[in-house]
């Protein structure tokens, strides 16, 4: 090694040393009487300016039953700890059809209904809940943000900023809460909240969350069986590029999932696991019911087509609303450009239901424009008598006056 | 070219970009007519016109963030950026008013987007849409926003006005409602 060599390696090192955050904090759930460690409060003050335009904003799922009820199962894996911990731990629904779940530093935790809709269980949505909150109780927001401060003041570059593009993060677009927190939280150092953390960290959430959820009785194997589902899902997105988080990655879901395998088969080695407790099945479906139309709804709008005949499958054999699940299947046909069997799709829903209007409105649009125009008007009429106030219904009595 | 050459060439062609992007014409009593293509109206006074990319016409009268108006044109059978939905000319005014509505709604950086109206227009004797809706932006604030949508000639047009709701939109929606009233087309 020559002489400059070692001297730019004795400055690097020297640097590195001088500037180095503490990465090396005990969890959480391990201190008797919570305190902040060096940072971290200023970092959840950060947070919690965030956290406030958020929940007053439209970003949130307007659904308390179901907000209760992801809460309900979040308590049951605090188990009355939150005192100790020193946090509101609080999970918020957010409406957005992409596959995330998100813990901010300060316990505050974000579902999208998007992850939701692919959940077939409490089991699983408790293992979702669990990995997240092991985020909060293991401190990774914090030894995250460290380590990427430690590393780009190593290099000279103090801007946290800049870690994003440092990480090589593709920005695309994504907001995962309809407003920009995205950049606000990338600029807070943890983005690897929204966008995963490292391989290791995650392996670490998996695990704890995998304890908790065996430590209040659900069935293990539901664990396994949430990424399986997440997997699925991932494979329907047609524009690969758009899915955020770490679930975007196949190997690193597939290595997950091969993770969660090795757990169980661990516990199944002490345990015999057909004597867990349940799954939750009827009860996370029952509580997911209107959430699973509105994202199906999104997933059509934004032409997730795959995703949407997904969810489509899964509410027609959860519920037994068979006009809603056949309105949903026309406008996919609609998306498709197969007018003529939407046409048939929303006939046979109007059979079934002739009370509900967004099937009579878009049957009678399409029949106009078939040129069928008396039963366009029927339908028409109807529509108007259901939904007098409807912001359209300007176009519909032109339509019926013509 | 030599690199001496080669950097002033590209000084020259960055100056000239700058100064091009950076126009703003302020409107007066004596330069209100406007026309551009078929299309033609009375600007407001006490506006400014500038130019954006890709508009035909950028107008404020405080500063864009404030409150503006646009005119912009997209080719029909294009899928459009959010929705991935084309804008056909068969489509119906109902229609055509949901599919801007969508791609609305799914706006990055917006959020408690909400319409306040969806009614049949007419502007200068060509069916139209009026869309009137309120959002938030990724502040918080409030904003007003009103898009009357065409097609025309095989493109679809917009002309569009949003302003922040507190103090901009009350002062702003006049103007732009009489930039309506006076916009023509040539239909030939």
């Amino acid at each position: 090694m020559n002489k400059v060599t070692s001297m730019v390696l004795i400055l690097f090192a020297t640097t590195f040393l001088i500037s180095c955050a503490s990465t090396n904090f005990e969890n959480i759930e391990n201190i008797s009487k919570f305190e902040h460690v060096e940072d971290e409060k200023s970092l959840w003050k950060e947070v919690e300016e965030v956290q406030k335009k958020l929940v007053n904003s439209s970003a949130i799922y307007p659904d308390k039953d179901l907000q209760n009820y992801v809460n309900g199962v979040l308590d049951k894996l605090v188990a009355g700890n939150e005192v100790n911990w020193g946090a509101d731990i609080e999970a918020h629904v957010i409406y957005n059809s992409d596959f995330n779940a998100a813990m901010w530093p300060n316990g505050f935790m974000i579902v999208h209904t998007g992850l939701l809709a692919h959940l077939d269980n409490e089991a699983q949505l408790a293992t979702i809940l669990g990995h997240e909150l092991t985020h909060f109780l293991h401190r990774h927001s914090l030894k995250s943000r460290n380590k990427l401060v430690n590393i780009t003041a190593a290099l000279g570059t103090i801007r946290v900023a800049a870690v994003g593009a440092a990480y090589g993060l593709a920005y695309n677009g994504y907001d995962p809460s309809g407003i920009d927190d995205l950049h606000n939280a990338i600029a807070l150092g943890f983005e690897g909240a929204y966008y995963g953390y490292s391989r290791a960290t995650e392996f670490d959430a998996d695990e704890g969350g995998f304890d908790l959820v065996k430590e209040r009785g659900y069935d293990v194997k539901e664990a396994k069986a949430a990424m399986e589902n997440m997997l699925v899902a991932t494979e329907l997105v047609e524009k690969k590029g758009e899915i955020p988080y770490f679930y975007s990655s196949h190997p690193k879901t597939k290595l997950r999932i091969k993770n969660y395998s090795k757990f169980i088969n661990d516990l199944s080695k002490d345990v015999d696991l057909k004597s867990t407790i349940s799954n939750g099945e009827q009860e996370y479906m029952n509580h997911i019911k209107n959430m699973l139309i509105d994202n199906l709804s999104l997933d059509i709008k934004k032409k997730n087509i795959k995703l949407a005949k997904r969810q489509i499958e899964r509410y027609s054999k959860a519920y037994s609303d068979d006009y809603k699940s056949l309105y949903y299947e026309a406008m996919i046909l609609l998306r498709e450009d197969k007018k003529d069997e939407a046409i048939e799709k929303l006939s046979k829903s109007k059979q079934l239901n002739s009370q509900h209007p967004d099937t009579l409105k878009e049957l009678g649009v399409l029949l106009y424009k078939k040129g069928d125009k008396d039963e366009a008007k029927d339908n028409f009429r109807n529509y108007l008598i259901l939904q007098p106030d409807a912001k359209d219904a300007d176009f519909i009595r032109r339509y019926l006056d013509e | 070219m030599n690199n001496r050459i080669k950097g002033l060439f590209v000084n020259v062609v960055l100056v000239f970009l700058l100064v091009g992007c950076a126009t703003i014409k302020l409107i007066e009593e004596k330069n209100v007519k406007w026309k551009s293509g078929k299309f033609s109206s009375e600007l407001p006074t006490g506006w400014s016109k500038y130019s954006w990319p890709g508009n035909i016409l950028s107008l404020t009268r405080d500063g864009s963030y404030l409150q503006y108006i646009f005119i912009s044109k997209t080719k029909t059978n294009k899928e459009l950026q959010k929705t991935k939905k084309k804008i056909t000319e068969d489509l119906l005014l109902q229609e055509l008013s949901e599919i801007i509505k969508d791609e609305l709604s799914l706006s990055d950086g917006i959020t408690n987007f909400e319409v306040i109206s969806q009614k049949p227009a007419n502007i200068d004797g060509i069916d139209a849409f009026r869309l009137e809706y309120i959002f938030k932006n990724s502040e918080m604030v409030d904003y007003h926003g009103v898009v009357y949508g065409f097609v025309f000639k095989k493109k679809y047009y917009e002309i569009s006005y949003c302003a922040m709701q507190q103090h901009y939109h009350a002062v702003s929606i006049d103007a732009f409602e009489k930039f309506i009233k006076n916009f023509k087309v040539e239909q030939s």
